[in-house]
């Protein structure tokens, strides 16, 4: 589809760097009920690069709107930098950037158009003909596997659908850099798939789309890279495969009547290995990232003489990957 | 199917999904405007002989000038009605809640956005005052009044002026109140200001007189009001109003408005995030989010209470005016209605004009034989034939050999038709025959009484207040719903 220029926007911008934010410190603070008081975000380095599709993970939604408000120039920051598309930061809070596309929520959605009527609505400024612009707006419906919201009236659609909604306006526009700030919502599957097309859309036209969630099963479907917010400070950041590989060892998931005796006697025969209980399960992680082989586990329980009622394999996931983060930071 | 919807054709159809019923709506809205005009003068016609008639005399005429008085009225409580409903849809809001964020994102001028909501609302409200004006003027051509052009003209300008007007600055204010709950009641004091406005203008004393209305010129002399300029002022600020801060407001992120703090989910009780103001004053702090978990806000807000007090004093107040008019009807020669000791009577004759008139509800103070009167006094008694009879007193008869009051007392009529019969009602009734004396009377009460007598009175007495038992849960919810602000 050819867009007309919006206000501003200039020609393609040949930047590598999206979003550099580097020691970013919030002008919002704790204060603690002893009256101590600390920057909401400190220090926040965080380098988006063109095609990439980050997801940020943290256990304060306040937390993640505001990193994402700072980012996306609707909040002034405390201190740090932060670079937007290699231009510098514009003074002027609040106003709407050609080149970013700030979503939170589905609240900004009309409810009395449906999901093409809206996207037609919206993109109805384009200089291509209105047959052939709803032909490639179907075609992204299809592409993107969210056709099932095509003729819904919006006022129908849920809140994370309204949010999706916005998305794909988001998917048809121009800006360079779209920010996803959804930390109060959750997304089914095929909504996430829905995100994860959309996001190589955005991909494919040379932008970045970062989310921000507390859903970790959408991040990992959605995002090829993500990043922890805890506590203010965004860590462990990096490629989604490097997260999965390095943070969840979790390896097998065992049930048995008596999992403390199970625990007990595999801790004896494999020391090396991280055993937890969890009700009428023991889960088994490894020290290192190697994968705990099958028939090593097999050997384990059958030195250690004990059956189970259920083996199952622990499938690398960012919401495991999360908790031990989590565990590691005792929260 | 192609989806062109523009910005004109989506303000246009307003809270609806489809276009073509939006439209059709908006149609049947203008013939039902119609329709009520005319259920209203006809249920008028019916206090033809009350109060109603020398204090708005204009209401009742057998002319186009009643109907579409009355649908001038009509029109201006409808609209502000819609205004309060479709808040969302009908005003600026929208701006405020980033809805034209993608629009302006994907090319669209926020200058034009604002030029357009502007046409759309008028054009719209103005679309269904004039199929109602029409649908009035049809109607009103079955009860074969003259038709006089000059008035017609003048009044559909007038009527028109009202709707822009409240289109205007219900947009403009829009732009300064974030909060939808405050801002419904905001439009609501508005409508109600303008009619104030009016009323200090002297804007309905053109407004009411025929001769006046025949000449729009009238509405322009700043001798006689000042209205039509005042207002001018008004639509063209309010106008101003909307391009200068619409535009600056559609270009930037606006923060939503929080009914309550967000809470921290994982931080230690107490704690509170200490947000900087954005005009950048570096003392002053204000309270962003909270760890103390928030009370669960009762399900009831300001809108639920009022609705609920209005329903339930509605109800009350039909039911006990159905009562007071059953008591009324109960009430008979032999048997009268008396609350503590005061006998009420729908006083139906011209006798005792002008003290009690036509239709009036005259209230008589129960008196023994023994209560002392005084000329003057309007009595209550029963005539040998036991008819009950209303007269004043004129005079204590006495005794003509000895001088001394017989006890006996001459009652005649105020008003008698023809001079030529005065007198002729004239009684003489013993003081025992007295059983109440006039202490008051009310005309409005007197017009109520005869409304709630009609067989639309009826109805409407008696379904409104059992439609409000039936749903009143549903129109309290409704009213909650329409407020509730997204936490």
């Amino acid at each position: 589809m050819k867009h007309r220029k919006p206000g501003g926007y200039s020609e393609p911008s040949p930047a590598t760097y999206i979003v550099q934010a580097s020691g970013l410190t919030s002008r919002e603070v704790y204060q603690y009920a002893d009256g101590r008081q600390e920057s909401v975000l400190r220090g926040v380095y965080l380098e988006i690069r063109r095609g990439e599709c980050w997801g940020v993970i943290g256990n304060e939604a306040f937390e993640l709107e505001l990193l994402t408000q700072i980012i996306g120039n609707v909040r002034p920051y405390g201190s740090g930098r932060c670079v937007l598309v290699e231009r510098g930061m514009m003074r002027k809070k609040r106003r709407i950037l050609p080149h970013v596309f700030y979503i939170s929520g589905g609240d900004t959605v009309p409810g009395n158009l449906n999901t093409l009527e809206y996207l037609m609505y919206v993109t109805a400024h384009f200089d291509t003909p209105g047959c052939e612009r709803q032909v490639a707006i179907l075609e992204m419906l299809l592409q993107t596997e969210l056709y099932h919201l095509t003729l819904v009236p919006i006022k129908y659609l849920s809140a994370a659908e309204k949010a999706v909604v916005c998305l794909l306006a988001a998917g048809l526009s121009r800006a360079l850099l779209v920010i996803f700030s959804v930390p109060e919502l959750s997304f089914d599957p095929k909504l996430s798939k829905g995100i994860r097309h959309i996001a190589n859309r955005i991909a494919g036209r040379g932008g970045a789309l970062l989310i921000a969630s507390r859903d970790c099963d959408m991040a990992q479907t959605a995002c090829d890279h993500a990043a922890f917010l805890i506590n203010g400070k965004l860590t462990q950041r990096g490629t989604m495969d490097e997260l999965l590989t390095y943070l969840d060892r979790r390896a097998y998931i065992l049930e048995n009547e008596t999992p403390e005796a199970l625990a007990g006697a595999l801790g004896r025969v494999r020391p090396d290995w991280i055993l937890r209980v969890f009700e009428r399960e023991v889960h088994v992680y490894s020290q290192n990232t190697e994968k705990v082989a099958e028939t090593e586990m097999l050997d384990a329980l059958l030195a250690a003489g004990q059956t189970v009622d259920a083996l199952q394999t622990s499938k690398r996931t960012l919401k495991n990957a999360y908790r031990e983060v989590l565990a590691g930071h005792a929260l | 199917m192609l989806y062109d919807t523009t910005f004109i054709s989506k303000e246009f159809r307003s809270v609806y999904t489809q276009q073509g019923f939006s439209r059709n709506r908006q149609f049947s809205m203008g013939i039902f405007l119609g329709l009520l005009t005319f259920a209203v003068y006809f249920s008028l016609q019916t206090l033809k002989e009350s109060v109603i008639n020398d204090v708005a005399p204009y209401l009742l005429l057998p002319s186009y000038f009643s109907t579409l008085y009355i649908y001038l009225l009509v029109s201006l409580v409808f609209n502000i009605v819609l205004f309060i409903v479709n808040y969302e849809y009908m005003t600026l809001i929208e701006v405020m809640q980033n809805r034209w964020y993608a629009l302006v994102q994907l090319g669209y001028s926020p200058a034009k956005l604002i030029g357009g909501k502007i046409v759309a609302r008028i054009l719209a409200q103005a679309g269904i005052y004039t199929v109602g004006y029409i649908a009035t003027i049809f109607l009103s051509s079955f009860l074969k009044f003259p038709l006089v052009l000059d008035y017609i003209g003048t009044m559909y300008i007038m009527g028109l002026v009202d709707i822009v007007l409240l289109a205007v600055v219900s947009l403009a204010v829009s732009l300064f109140l974030k909060d939808v709950f405050n801002a419904r009641y905001v439009v609501g004091m508005l409508a109600l200001g303008i009619i104030g406005f009016k009323l200090l203008t002297r804007y309905f004393t053109i407004l009411t007189d025929r001769t006046l209305m025949n000449n729009l010129e009238n509405f322009f002399d700043i001798t006689q009001t000042v209205y039509m300029f005042v207002a001018a002022g008004i639509i063209a600020g309010s106008i101003a109003v909307c391009l200068a801060r619409g535009t600056r407001l559609a270009k930037v992120y606006n923060p939503p408005l929080l009914k309550t703090l967000p809470t921290l989910t994982n931080k230690p009780e107490g704690t509170v995030v200490l947000g900087s103001p954005s005009d950048g004053r570096k003392r002053s702090r204000i309270l962003e989010a909270q760890a103390t978990p928030v009370q669960r806000k009762k399900p009831w807000n300001l809108a639920a209470i009022i609705t609920s007090v209005l329903v339930i004093a509605s109800i009350t107040g039909m039911l006990l005016l159905n009562i007071v008019v059953l008591a009324f009807g109960y009430a008979s020669p032999e048997k009268e209605t008396s609350i503590y000791g005061i006998i009420p009577y729908v006083f139906q004759s011209y006798t005792m004009e002008p003290e009690i008139m036509y239709n009036d509800v005259a209230f008589f103070r129960k008196v023994d034989a023994q209560a002392e009167l005084k000329v003057g006094d309007v009595l209550l008694f029963k005539d040998a034939a036991g008819g009950v009879n209303v007269g004043s007193l004129i005079e204590f008869v006495t005794d003509d050999v000895t001088g001394k009051q017989t006890g006996a007392l001459k009652t005649d009529i105020t008003n008698y038709m023809d001079e030529r019969y005065k007198g002729m009602a004239e009684q003489t009734v013993n003081r025992d025959q007295v059983y109440g004396v006039h202490v008051d009377n009310n005309r409005w009460f007197g017009a109520v009484i005869l409304f709630a007598n009609t067989i639309l009175g009826r109805l409407v007495l008696l379904l409104i207040p059992t439609f409000l038992i039936f749903f009143y849960e549903p129109i309290v919810d409704f009213f909650r719903s329409i407020t509730k602000e997204k936490d």
